[in-house]
């Protein structure tokens, strides 16, 4: 009898650090052999000033990937990113703010993200709504708000602040990898440290049973889709800087790879898993695989053929592993 | 009479007629009635407004030419939808199918490839969501992205001429009707007897509806779910066909708008986007409203900038009109 209730007995610490290790995400496994393929054939990839010219790349996507994970761990989704870079980038190039201080326009990108994320989330929320088909909504709508701004032709009266955040370097370090930086810490806090973090895991896990345990499942969401809006609309002004011109259609190629970004860093739709240093794993792997395509003279096509294979991969190799 | 799917030895006996009958007056198709009525009622306001250039032979001729390509891959994704899934390849298989019809090889080899490449994505699509569990959206965005990438891989740049067989199948007319309108009769015939007319249609409201309830009452719940991907990608095949028959040449970029206006087609015509809720019947007029917005600001000289507002703001109306009991995706 005795044996029966006795507690079980703690794993050994190698036992448990193999635990720990099986639960990192794919991307750092991923990242460790892309790092491997790359040092044995392409070496002057892993030089210094190469990688900071990939972490300049890589920062604007890195940040819409950490806002794209609040909604995919909350269940959710945001097709609307694409479209919201497209905006911020017409808006913060239009000549109105020309002579205005660079806050004016930064401040009217970030509340066009926030006002996004309001609207998606309040008609998910308030509506009850499928979120793939209001994102889808939504992005439509404000590409072509963004069309009608632009007049067909966006205008290229960017201000030097915004310019110096995309493209500008502290010695050899890029100014956009340190907003990436502090947008992963701001997000892992929220995801990890914070009450509102632990609500958006179990809302995601079971809405009903966190619904039932007295979490406010619609308005952890309604944040969740607020934070993805915002974090769309930051790295859009970090792209657009980088790009330093507006630029019609821009972003549309950001709506997949931030999906494919959280899905690379471990998270899956109703896990209540994933979190921000996956996110950032998970973009470094995805940049990492499309330059190395490049320097292996892959083009477009073969690009698109790679990144869906390693989204479903990710993604089978997950619920293989999650069966068990 | 309650739930026609708990019935089925009684429904069985029923003539084809009193089946339809049964099912276009279950609670299923009202958003197929509501919007019948959007579409009229569009109608007519463009009738009223511009007489002289929507009432128009020539125009029907051109809307009717337009609409089969969304119209067949709108109802693929109308019976994904009802059996509770998502396709989001339907717009890469449709490319797909017209990069490969492109390939300097006889129509006779191209034709069944397309056929053949559609019918394998389809099953890779259901093996991945059925049997490993893979969300439809993640895995249909990941084959989304592979499948356009092989199209632009087999085809770069537009260009190409389509099969003359083909091209003769979407010009011209039988008995004064544009062929185009033949493909929409025929099709949306199969669709609507394969739903309201056999035992496949009643076990697909019943898998989407609650599929562990249909697997426990013996359905076999994944062979059902596997094949509405499957019709969904052959469906868009075919679209591709008639799209790259009328342009006379291939384009490998040719669908990216068809995957998401399929579901919106499908959403207008009432259809739910958590299954079991809607059908083929709704999904026509859903097609036609689409069909007649376009045509209509095209002819009121509206800026293509104002189509995409108009068209988001529909989308989000009509996944609206019906509240879910669930909050998300």
């Amino acid at each position: 009898m005795t044996d029966v209730i006795q507690a079980p007995t703690k794993p050994s610490a190698a036992r448990r650090m193999l635990r720990t290790i099986a639960h990192w995400p794919p991307a750092f496994w991923g990242l460790i052999a892309v790092l491997l393929l790359a040092a044995f054939t392409q070496p002057h990839f892993l030089s210094v000033p190469f990688l900071m010219i990939l972490l300049r790349q890589a920062a604007p996507l890195g940040i819409v990937a950490l806002g794209q994970t609040f909604t995919i761990a909350n269940r959710s989704l945001d097709l609307s990113v694409g479209a919201v870079i497209m905006l911020v980038n017409i808006l913060v190039s239009d000549r109105i703010f020309l002579g205005f201080p660079a806050v004016i326009p930064i401040s009217v990108a970030l509340l066009a993200g926030v006002a996004v994320g309001l609207i998606n989330g309040l008609l998910i929320t308030v509506l009850r709504a499928s979120a793939v088909v209001v994102t889808l909504g939504t992005a439509s709508v404000v590409t072509g708000i963004g069309y009608l701004i632009s007049g067909g032709a966006p205008g290229n009266a960017m201000s030097d602040t915004i310019k110096y955040i995309g493209r500008g370097r502290i010695e050899l370090f890029p100014v956009s990898g340190l907003f990436w930086i502090a947008s992963a810490i701001i997000a892992w806090i929220i995801l990890r440290k914070l009450v509102f973090g632990r609500f958006i895991m179990a809302a995601g896990d079971n809405p009903s049973a966190a619904h039932y345990s007295g979490i406010p499942v619609t308005r952890t969401l309604l944040v969740s889709h607020i934070m993805s809006g915002v974090f769309a609309a930051l790295g859009g002004l970090i792209l657009s800087g980088l790009i330093g011109v507006g630029s019609l259609g821009l972003g549309a190629d950001y709506v997949l790879s931030s999906i494919a970004a959280v899905i690379l860093g471990g998270a899956v739709f109703g896990g209540g898993a994933g979190g921000a240093v996956g996110t950032v794993l998970g973009t470094m792997l995805l940049i990492m695989i499309l330059n190395l395509l490049t320097v292996f003279g892959i083009d477009e096509a073969g690009k698109l053929v790679v990144q869906g294979l390693v989204i479903a991969v990710a993604a089978i190799i997950y619920q293989k592993s999650a069966a068990r | 009479m309650s739930d026609s799917t708990l019935t089925s030895s009684a429904t069985s006996r029923l003539s084809l007629r009193d089946r339809f009958l049964l099912d276009a007056r279950w609670y299923r198709q009202r958003g197929a009635a509501l919007s019948a009525l959007t579409f009229a009622v569009i109608f007519v306001v463009l009738a009223i407004a511009l007489p002289g250039s929507f009432l128009t032979g020539r125009n029907f001729g051109n809307l009717l030419g337009q609409l089969p390509p969304l119209f067949i891959a709108g109802i693929g994704q109308t019976l994904v939808l009802l059996g509770g899934g998502f396709d989001l390849s339907v717009g890469s298989v449709i490319s797909l199918t017209s990069a490969i019809l492109a390939l300097p090889l006889h129509w006779s080899a191209t034709v069944p490839m397309a056929l053949g490449a559609a019918i394998a994505v389809g099953l890779v699509n259901g093996w991945g969501i059925v049997k490993i569990g893979v969300h439809p959206i993640i895995m249909t965005l990941a084959t989304s992205s592979i499948v356009q990438g092989i199209a632009l891989t087999l085809l770069p740049v537009p260009g190409g001429i389509a099969p003359a067989p083909l091209v003769a199948m979407v010009r011209g007319d039988v008995l004064g009707l544009p062929l185009g309108a033949l493909w929409v009769l025929v099709i949306g015939a199969l669709a609507i007897g394969l739903t309201h007319g056999t035992g496949f249609g009643r076990a697909l409201y019943a898998v989407g509806a609650n599929p562990a309830a249909a697997r426990l009452s013996g359905l076999p719940e994944a062979r059902i779910r596997i094949s509405t991907y499957v019709i969904s990608a052959s469906s868009a095949a075919v679209a591709g066909m008639y799209l790259t028959a009328r342009l006379a040449s291939s384009d490998p970029n040719v669908g990216s708008a068809l995957g998401l206006d399929s579901v919106l087609a499908a959403a207008l015509g009432g259809t739910l986007l958590s299954g079991g809720i809607g059908g083929p019947i709704g999904t026509v007029f859903g097609v036609g409203i689409i069909g007649l917005l376009n045509n209509g600001m095209n002819l009121a000289g509206i800026s293509p900038f104002y189509q995409h507002i108009v068209k988001g703001t529909m989308l989000i109306v009509s996944v609206s009109l019906f509240r879910r009991k669930e909050v998300g995706l």
